[in-house]
């Protein structure tokens, strides 16, 4: 245990600059791409760079705890949004499942290269509004974080609970179904969490804080589900 | 420290009532007597009281100290004690035939344990985390509609607010000179509540909460969780009464609850079916609440408490009878039960506000209250008030074109709406049943 603790805590000293690098590419993930394996995939990410970036103010003792919430709530995530992916599918199939069997009678198959094609992952519509709602984020982070620095927090790790604060509102506020909702709620309270553990570093807090953020998951995964079925 | 045992056997009731979630009516009459015992016990109880447990004596409403944190049941905690525990037993009792959500008795157990235990914890940043955490259970006693994600959403938006605020005053009692920290302090405080109160412009969970969810559930959240809310609010104005001095917080609670009030009014007219004229009269009382902790007198904060009581029968008359009518929410045509719909009726009118309902009588005391100095802002708030009135009555022609009820037996369902329905009035004609004694 005392070798990993030094490996995190050698990590976080060398790695806070890129960290906040491979943070953007994570929120990138969860605000642009909408699907649900790549949301997930950000936010696993997210919640290793922002347990990185908490060695800097908490002992890394409490960031392996907190790490280990991010892993239950990334399952938890992951579960739903299979579940509720399949939901759906099984949603559009509908009737008999042969229509599109019957459809494609007749019709000549379809070539290699457009087959490869349709199995590329395709953009949603709004991803430019998305991409561009990200880096509106980014400017208003960096200007944030430069106008307004946090106390008690280092300058990268203020900007780094600006730039989750920041994605996560825009999240939450863009969400037309709980899943989204609950990702900005839970990209927020990262953030939040992130700059309140260097206030009050007390563990009946942070316990509470990540038990929060744990019944928020099971509510939005419940709420999917629902909604979905 | 009977408080505390009392509220850890209201969670170890969970265990009971999950077991028996299939024989609900079982589970419901359990959760109910368990929780208006609770009630009764700390309403009835003196806080002064000694007893001896293992050997120890403890102070019944003395402060206790547990991993740390202080556990106080002070007068004002035994009246929000009370009133959430009562009304919990209300609604499980209403819940026995009107809900069909097998959760509803766990899972509101629940909920009850966390908002008495926030409701008792100091420091108050310890009560915002445990009230954030009911908020985020009380989602599961909904049915996954869009408004439970927007109730979420804007709640637990308000937590960040009171935690900072706390730091904020530490940092105010070390240098006493800053006193940009209380004012930064004030409106994080303020900006939660507003949130949570769902305050203009805040307000969009309200209505869509009770348009798209069951109307027992919602009435779960907007009496438990909301009184919750409400009494917190109060403690914080106890706790921190520089903040209810502050000529800013004095104005905007004024701008914030006249806004609101005239918004749910204005939104109440339209017809967007019995659900959202349930959330739109309730922004209209959120906002004559609002106004009377503005006011900041003593006069302010017995009213308060009035008008908290009112609310809370409006609200559950009107869900009980929504429930009963198997309104679907996104609609304005329902089924039809005559007593579902008088329920209904005399919930909204009270909630608005409309002689002689009790809802009426609290009103009453804040228009006079008003009078005197802003005449203008009390014609206001009665054309406010109007809004679901009109919506009601825009409402009732397809209410009634659904169907002729069926000649049939009374039933005990019947009979609670009846008295429901009939003590929203009576108790409007004598009020001293329930408050002003």
């Amino acid at each position: 245990m005392g070798t990993f603790l030094e490996w995190v805590e050698r990590i976080s000293a060398l790695a806070a600059p890129p960290a906040v690098g491979v943070l953007i590419v994570a929120l990138g993930l969860v605000l642009v791409a909408r699907r649900w394996l790549f949301q997930v995939l950000g936010m696993a990410l997210m919640y290793f760079v922002v347990g990185v970036l908490h060695t800097q103010v908490i002992r890394p003792e409490v960031v392996l705890v907190k790490l280990l919430i991010g892993v239950v709530i990334c399952l938890a995530l992951g579960v739903t949004g299979q579940a509720a992916a399949g939901l759906v599918t099984r949603d559009d199939k509908g009737g008999d499942g042969n229509e599109s069997k019957r459809e494609t009678e007749g019709a000549a198959p379809p070539s290699w290269w457009r087959n490869l094609f349709r199995r590329l992952p395709r953009w949603s519509d709004d991803a430019p509004l998305r991409a561009l709602a990200l880096g509106a984020a980014l400017l208003v982070a960096y200007a944030g974080s430069l106008r307004f620095p946090l106390p008690q927090v280092p300058p990268l790790v203020g900007l780094a609970c600006y730039l989750l604060g920041v994605v996560g509102l825009f999240l939450a506020g863009m969400a037309e179904e709980p899943l989204g909702a609950g990702l900005g709620l839970l990209v927020f309270l990262s953030g939040f969490d992130l700059f309140f553990g260097a206030l009050e570093p007390s563990l009946v807090v942070a316990g509470l804080l990540g038990l929060v953020q744990f019944l928020i998951t099971l509510a939005v995964a419940y709420l999917a589900l629902a909604q979905t079925g | 420290m009977l408080t505390l045992i009392g509220i850890g056997l209201l969670l170890l009731a969970i265990i009971p009532t999950y077991i028996l979630r299939r024989r609900r009516g079982v589970a419901l009459l359990l959760a109910a007597t368990i929780s208006a015992a609770l009630g009764f016990g700390i309403a009835l109880t003196p806080m002064d009281r000694t007893f001896v447990l293992w050997g120890r004596e403890f102070a019944v409403g003395g402060a206790t100290t547990i991993l740390g944190r202080s556990v106080l049941v002070g007068p004002m905690a035994q009246t929000a004690l009370t009133f959430l525990f009562l009304i919990g037993a209300a609604l499980f009792l209403l819940a026995w035939p009107l809900e069909s959500g097998e959760l509803y008795a766990p899972i509101g157990l629940g909920v009850l344990g966390l908002l008495a235990a926030a409701l008792v914890v100091r420091p108050l940043v310890y009560a915002m985390l445990l009230l954030e955490l009911a908020v985020a259970l009380s989602v599961l006693l909904l049915r996954g509609g869009v408004g439970g994600a927007r109730y979420l959403t804007f709640c637990i938006l308000a937590l960040p607010g009171p935690l900072v605020a706390h730091w904020l005053l530490d940092m105010y009692a070390l240098t006493p000179d800053q006193t940009g920290l209380l004012y930064t302090a004030s409106l994080l405080i303020g900006l939660s509540f507003a949130l949570m109160l769902g305050l203009v412009p805040f307000h969009p969970w309200v209505p869509a909460l009770a348009r798209t969810e069951s109307p027992l559930a919602v009435a779960f959240i907007y009496s438990a969780v909301g009184g919750t809310v409400w009494f917190l609010l109060m403690d914080y104005l106890l706790t921190y009464p520089w903040l209810d001095r502050s000529p800013y917080w004095s104005s905007a609670l004024t701008i914030l609850a006249v806004g609101t009030a005239l918004i749910g009014g204005l939104l109440g007219t339209t017809r967007r079916g019995w659900g959202a004229l349930l959330g739109y009269a309730v922004m209209v009382d959120t906002g004559m609440l609002v106004l009377a902790l503005g006011r900041g007198e003593a006069a302010g904060l017995g009213l308060e408490r009035a008008m908290m009581l009112t609310r809370t029968w409006g609200v559950l008359t009107m869900a009980a009878g929504l429930a009963a009518l198997g309104v679907r929410q996104e609609s304005a045509e329902t089924g039809w039960s005559p007593w579902g719909a008088v329920a209904a009726a005399a919930g909204l009118l009270s909630l608005a506000g409309f002689p002689p309902t009790v809802g009426f009588v609290s009103r009453w005391g804040l228009y006079r209250l008003l009078f005197q100095e802003q005449p203008l802002m009390v014609l206001a708030l009665l054309l406010a008030s109007l809004g679901p009135v009109v919506g009601l009555l825009r409402m009732l022609p397809a209410a009634l074109r659904a169907g002729v009820p069926a000649r049939r037996a009374m039933t005990l369902t019947d009979l609670w709406l009846a008295l429901a329905s009939l003590s929203a009035v009576g108790l409007g004609i004598f009020p001293q049943l329930l408050i002003y004694r």
